[in-house]
């Protein structure tokens, strides 16, 4: 194995989390999103190698967890990871034609990350914001009522301009704007 | 319950089913509760009922007849068709599990398939009950030593049971669902042939149809369950699932992962089994696939069998591929020679070559396991440099000769120095992977021909201690020590137990360096009678006594672990100094053998290995006799066993190939391999086993116990050994008393 | 339009409901004090009378759930919540956790206490970070005000709640699935009843574990607050459809979003607080309760939404979590119906036979029919196939795809075979 990346912080990241199970293979899905921090956005071999090695289990065990589960990723991400869910609640308010804009827009097809390592563009399944099509997820935020270009375009320039929109569930739906910061 | 008892119940039962419309025979006894549940009968139920009417009516005259424990399925009043034979294979384990339960007093439990009663121990699951009641039952994920995961769906029967305290009937698979006392199963409803049949179109859908250059095809389940469940045609039109094909796992297997249906059954083996965790599911769904970690080597001491239950040709030899067509091979039923174990094997050939080692159930030793040493390297058997004639040296080069001139020559050279220097100045080296036979002759070739008590087997000193449990034994023991080993690859299937225990009972397994570890020590004092303690003969003779005397003060069992297919057999064949057959002292054999063989054995006190090396170098001993024993290499003091040979005036060596040993011999005699001969094997726990020919030895090359037998001829002495058989028959009036060497 | 008392929303509109403070000052946690002044069996029994059954799709009575968990603590109780939430058409458990995360909480506490757990675990979907922080959030609060941890509010009993996140598999939402994934391992179902212990007697790690949705763990709290006599005269339909349900109503309606109804209520009270289909389209079909349901027809639309009334009157499989998807007439109807064999293909988690190789065989058919390839007998091809699915897979999943193809080959065979003979929808999108 070449050079851990876990060090003492991430290592007791770990530690805490196996700390609420009985045993330290529960704890693999969660030890798994911290290698994913930790290494950049996916899971590459050594990261799979490194988790297993550390919690204790089979290494073969640990790849056949990572790969059951999508949003570990498998192959490295661009800096925005845009999902946008194509399932039928979206599908008939036009995601497909959605997905097709941002594809010629970014130059990439789903499931591709843009030269310049920007942008991931991939389709999702339903994301649960069904009664807000079209959904879409950037790293975990999603950004919902979406069924213009125009948005399209004003999201990915804001990404692109290094800014993460505000959480902008539509207002009705959610009493109150909310922030939420990191609470782990 | 006693046979009679069943057989009286079984007589109501009849008396009732007779007195039922005859056509409603084949519900007779599931149906009795509630006859308004009577299927309506298709066609073909009802000429099956006919058949089952006609049983029934023929047993009512004569004596009842109901399938019971150790019966043939074939007296089951019921449409019979023969098991394929790898499920008539599981159908064996089952029924020996069976007993075993039995015996142990498990609680038995009624249980109806297709209308035949069987009686089957508590935990036992439905598709068992299905086989014990002769009934056939497609299947694939299942496997009578894994757990039950249900993936295949394959299994699916109608079971009408009683849940949640109502009697309900469903399709279930019945592979997973455990028997509960009175469950009724139904194997052949037209619902439960629907579903077969679209189950085996559903795994046939992305399966290649490869089958002519597929090394499983002729042994393959899916084969099977196609020809006995399939649909006689596809209507599968799609692009079929594509993966790269023949990908290496390893040396010795490779898998193309197209034919693969996700039975599990592999990563089942390497995570419940061998413990190894070398295989997983990646991906998912239709993407899934098996997998190492990244593609990395399959490194497993036990990746083999996953290839041996494969219900496909998924996994499959690199060693067998392409090698031959099953119904071209030649099965002999076999042990396994790799080492000390005693795996029950069965040797496969083809047109003279040794194509495939596959394993053979004994529940004592192997369950059905092999290791990959046994499995994958013992193909040295068909090597091109095996020796296949004698060899003379001549000028320090060595040059074919006949039998007749290589025997002669050795004859003539025995009786030279025995005249000259007399017989101690002879001796000979034994073998640990000889058989028994030949160790004896050659004893007694020493003993009783030349009259010299120099012989010796072991490459390092280490004391004769017999296990004091069986194998089987060890995954019994909660608490297991190993001192010194790489347990999977020293003793692997030992180690197949013990991980058994770890993985079945939670035994603490307990790995030192040495005996002297604190671990040990706390380990066995905790563990007390509950613990074994298991070291290899490598230690030094002070620390194996260490270890006994430590097992002797907290209670814990001690287990010496010998290294090769006979390191038993050779000492209690007589091929000790100081030890005659049958592990006898001289006070206490000298009077049988001197008996049986009708001579009077020598007087002067054998030397060992070391010594006879010693006397080589110091000129005592003028002539080497080595069988099977390579000392250049293995000796502990290889060093000295190497000047030794080069010391000794004449040295013969008989030998598959030409080893370090071989090479400095005056004259080297080809022998044949463990697939090339018959003969009996001792195992680690002092089993005896027969290991049979299933080649004819190469090129010129004989069993080492024909070529014995052959040099006493020429020594004057009649031998009339005309098999390993004649040899061991003798062997056995010899040794007072075969004792069995494995405790309880 | 019938009354529909709000259980679970009652505070829903209120600002900052979401955290403590606020949730404290109307009426928050007292609930969970009542609970924790009434024996275990005495709040089952509240449940029992409440008629309260899963909210999660199955329908499964939940105080059958709770008391089939020893009555003693010799070994730890889990309780695991179900936050999967990856049925397509719903979206009513994000709300909670989004909105409400302290009524979950409250909830989880009484479920707690009445199975004698000590310890919960709620498995949120990979996709709701945010959802996750806002639960997280009040978790830690919760914490911090002493309604978790040790000896709560000085009962002697120990509370923890941890929240354990998914990584994309709508297989994990199964029951089963869901503590596989819990302990570690692949999103994979394991063995049920008969051929395996109930997990209320070993489930995870062995031991007794209750697992329930959202939404029901959220109902315990208005059932002990008012009583499950009370709660259970909430409803309209079924004596076995009582109380209140979330429906997050989704497609060609005017208002989409989710709403809390009384079970039993007539289906179309559900459109009405929806806003009615889109202004200027009528009703073609509908999916009353999430994906797997299956369409329904157009008509009627006034039999009682509820477990017993969906499946009667409508021919789909039931009301499931309640994820109601609306099309109008413009909705092409193969590709919509492709698009969840597709999901389904794509979350089947491979285990079994029936459901990854019959699903995968049925978006092959389906990816033919719309590249206009498909033959007239594929649709009863399909439809043999989905028998042959039907009740032989593992677990529930390989059964999901079967309505949605089911029902929609037989409600609009017309257009299947528009596709088949000209290649193009009847449809113009
Ligand atoms: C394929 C599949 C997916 C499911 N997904 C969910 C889900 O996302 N959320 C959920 O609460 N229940 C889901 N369920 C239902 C659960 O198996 C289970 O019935 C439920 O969690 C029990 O909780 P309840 O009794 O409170 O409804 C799913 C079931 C199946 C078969
Ligand atoms: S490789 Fe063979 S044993 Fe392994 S899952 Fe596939 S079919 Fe089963
Ligand atoms: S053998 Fe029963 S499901 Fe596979």
């Amino acid at each position: 194995m070449t050079v851990s990346r876990f060090d003492d912080a991430t290592k007791a990241r770990i530690d805490e989390l196996v700390a609420r199970y009985p045993n330290r293979k529960a704890a693999l899905l969660p030890a798994l999103w911290v290698a994913q921090e930790v290494y950049g956005g996916w899971l590459p071999e050594e990261a799979q190698a490194e988790v297993a090695d550390y919690l204790g289990l089979p290494r073969a065990e640990v790849e056949g967890v990572a790969t059951f589960y999508t949003m570990y990723n498998k192959k490295p991400v661009g800096k925005h990871h845009i999902e946008i869910c194509h399932n039928v609640s979206c599908q008939v308010f036009g995601a497909d034609d959605l997905i097709h804009y941002c594809e010629k827009k970014l130059g990439i097809s789903a499931g591709e990350t843009t030269p310049d390592g920007m942008f991931t563009l991939n389709r999702a399944e339903c994301l649960g914001a069904c009664c807000n099509p079209v959904a879409i997820q950037v790293g975990g935020k999603y950004y919902e009522d979406i069924k213009t270009e125009a948005q399209i375009d004003a999201l990915i320039d804001k990404l692109r301009a290094g800014e993460r929109p505000a959480f902008d569930t539509p207002q009705g739906k959610l009493p109150e704007a909310r922030t939420f910061g990191r609470n782990r | 319950m006693a046979r009679k008892d069943k057989n009286q119940d079984a007589q109501q039962q009849q008396q009732q089913a007779a007195a039922q419309d005859k056509t409603e025979l084949r519900g007779a006894q599931t149906n009795v509760q509630d006859p308004a549940k009577a299927p309506q009968a298709s066609e073909e139920q009802q000429a099956a009922q006919q058949k089952i009417a006609e049983g029934s009516a023929s047993a009512t005259q004569g004596q009842a007849k109901q399938v019971t424990k150790g019966e043939s399925a074939s007296d089951a009043p019921r449409a019979e068709r023969d098991r394929a034979p790898l499920e008539k294979q599981d159908a064996k384990t089952v029924e020996s599990q069976h007993e075993a339960a039995e015996a142990a007093g498990a609680k038995m439990l009624k249980v109806t398939v297709d209308g035949v009663e069987v009686e089957v121990p508590e935990g036992t699951l439905a598709i068992e009950a299905c086989f014990r009641a002769g009934a056939d039952v497609p299947y694939f994920c299942y496997h009578p030593r894994l757990t039950s995961v249900g993936a295949c769906r394959m299994c699916l029967v109608n079971i009408e049971l009683d849940m949640f305290g109502s009697r309900a009937s469903r399709i279930l698979t019945c592979c997973t669902v455990p028997v509960t006392d009175g469950m009724a199963i139904k194997t052949a409803t037209p619902e439960v042939k629907k579903a077969q049949n679209g189950m085996l179109e559903f795994l046939l859908a992305n399966h290649p149809l490869d089958c002519p250059i597929c090394d499983r095809g002729g042994e393959c389940p899916l084969q099977n369950m196609t020809i006995a469940y399939g649909p006689p045609t596809s209507r599968y039109l799609e692009e079929k699932r594509h993966f790269p094909k023949a990908m290496p796992l390893s040396d010795y297997v490779v898998l193309d992962r197209e034919r693969c249906i996700q039975c599990m059954r592999c990563t089942r083996f390497c995570e419940e089994i061998s413990g190894d965790g070398q295989l997983a599911i990646i991906n998912r769904g239709s993407s899934a696939e098996i997998g190492t970690f990244f593609g990395h080597d399959f490194s497993s001491n036990f990746s083999g069998n996953t290839i041996e239950i494969c219900p496909v040709g998924a996994l499959t030899s690199r060693t067998y591929r392409f090698a031959g067509r099953p119904w071209e091979i030649k099965n002999t039923d076999s042990v396994c020679a790799a080492c000390g174990n005693g795996c029950n094997i069965a040797v496969q050939t083809r047109l003279g070559d040794l194509v495939r080692i596959n394993g053979r159930t004994n529940e004592a030793i192997n369950e059905e396991w092999t290791c990959d040493r046994g499995k994958f390297g013992q193909y040295y058997v068909n090597d091109a440099n095996r020796l296949t004639t004698p060899l003379i040296k001549v000028d320090g080069e060595f040059r074919p000769a006949s039998w007749d001139e290589a025997l002669r020559l050795i004859a003539d050279r025995i009786t030279g120095f025995k005249a000259e220097s007399g017989p101690d100045s002879i001796a000979a080296i034994g073998s640990t992977v000889c058989t028994v036979e030949e160790n004896y002759l050659l004893g007694k070739l020493m003993r009783g021909l030349i009259g010299t008590n120099n012989i010796d087997h072991q490459m390092r000193p280490y004391p004769f201690v017999p296990m004091q449990t069986s194998i089987a034994q060890i995954e019994t023991f909660q608490t297991i020590v190993s001192v010194g080993m790489r347990l999977d690859i020293d003793q692997p299937i030992v180690y197949l137990r013990v991980y058994k225990a770890v993985r079945k009972n939670n035994a603490n397994w307990v790995r030192a360096e040495s005996v002297a570890d604190a671990a040990v020590a706390e380990a066995l004092t905790k563990g007390g009678a509950g613990a074994v303690l298991l070291v290899p003969h490598t230690l030094e003779p002070a620390e194996i006594e260490r270890a006994q005397a430590l097992c002797e003060a907290t209670g814990a069992k001690f287990n010496l672990l010998l290294p090769d297919c006979n390191s038993w057999g050779a000492p209690r064949a007589g091929a000790s100094p100081d030890l005659l057959p049958g592990m006898k002292t001289f006070d206490e054999g000298r009077a049988q053998v001197e008996k049986a063989w009708g001579v009077s054995l020598p007087t002067a006190p054998g030397r060992a290995m070391g010594n006879i090396f010693g006397a080589c170098v110091g000129g005592a001993v003028r002539m080497l006799y080595i069988m099977g024993a390579n000392p250049a290499a293995d000796y502990v003091n290889a060093d000295l066993a190497k000047r030794a040979l080069e010391a000794a005036e004449f040295v013969v060596v008989q030998e598959l190939f030409l080893t370090e040993t071989a090479k400095a011999a005056d004259v080297v005699l080809p022998a044949a391999s463990f697939a090339e001969r018959d003969g009996t094997l001792v195992n680690i726990e002092g089993r005896e086993q027969k290991i049979r020919q299933a080649l004819n030895p190469r090129g010129d090359s004989r069993p080492d116990w024909r070529i014995l037998a052959d040099l006493m001829g020429r020594l004057g002495a009649p031998a009339p050994y005309f098999s390993a058989r004649d040899v061991y028959r003798e062997y056995s009036r010899t040794i007072p008393k075969a004792e069995a060497l494995v405790a309880a | 339009m019938q009354e529909h008392p709000q259980l679970l929303y009652k505070h829903r509109q209120v600002p900052g409901i979401h955290t403590l403070d606020v949730w404290v000052k109307h009426d928050g946690y007292s609930r969970f004090k009542k609970a924790l002044g009434m024996t275990p069996e005495d709040v089952i029994t509240e449940v029992r009378t409440s008629g309260l059954r899963g909210r999660g799709g199955a329908g499964f009575p939940t105080h059958i759930k709770w008391s089939a968990v020893p009555k003693n603590r010799d070994v730890e109780h889990y309780l695991v919540i179900n936050a999967d939430e990856g049925e397509p058409g719903t979206a009513k458990d994000r709300d909670i956790l989004n909105g409400i995360p302290h009524l979950l909480i409250e909830g989880c506490l009484i479920a707690m206490h009445a199975i004698r757990a000590s310890k919960c675990y709620i498995y949120i979907r990979g996709e709701y970070v945010e959802p996750w922080q806002s639960v997280q959030r009040a978790i830690n609060e919760a914490y911090k005000a002493g309604y978790l941890g040790k000896n709560v509010l000085g009962s002697g009993l120990d509370f923890d709640i941890y929240t354990h996140l998914g990584a994309g598999a709508y297989e994990c939402g199964e029951e089963s699935a869901l503590m596989s994934s819990l302990m570690g391992e692949r999103g994979m179902p394991r063995l049920k009843a008969p051929s395996a212990p109930l997990p209320m007697v070993s489930g995870v790690w062995q031991r007794p574990t209750v697992v329930n949705n959202v939404e029901t763990i959220a109902a315990a709290v208005p059932i002990i607050e008012i009583g499950g006599a009370e709660y259970a005269k909430v409803g309209y339909g079924s004596p076995r459809s009582r109380g209140t349900k979330l429906y997050s109503i989704s497609g060609h309606v005017n208002k989409p979003g989710v709403y809390e109804l009384a079970l039993g209520c007539p289906f179309s009270d559900l459109l009405e607080v929806a806003g009615g289909v889109r202004d200027g389209h009528k009703l073609k079909t509908y999916i009353p309760g999430g994906s797997s349901m299956g369409f329904a027809p157009p008509t009627p639309l006034d039999y009682p939404f509820d477990y017993e009334g969906v499946p009667a009157a409508t021919g789909t499989l039931g009301l499931g979590s309640g994820g109601l998807i609306v099309f109008d007439e413009t909705t092409p109807i193969v590709p919509v119906t492709k698009r969840l064999v597709d999901f389904y293909h794509h979350e089947s988690c491979g285990k079994c036979t029936p459901c990854r190789e019959g699903i995968d065989w049925l978006a092959k058919i389906y990816q033919r029919l719309v590249d206009g390839a498909g033959r007239e007998q594929d649709l009863d091809l399909a439809l043999d196939i989905c028998d042959n699915i039907w009740g032989k897979s593992f677990c529930a999943l390989g059964d999901s795809v079967v309505f949605p193809v089911r029902t929609s080959i037989n409600l609009f065979r017309d257009e299947y075979m528009s596709y088949i003979k000209t290649g193009r929808d009847l449809v113009a999108v």
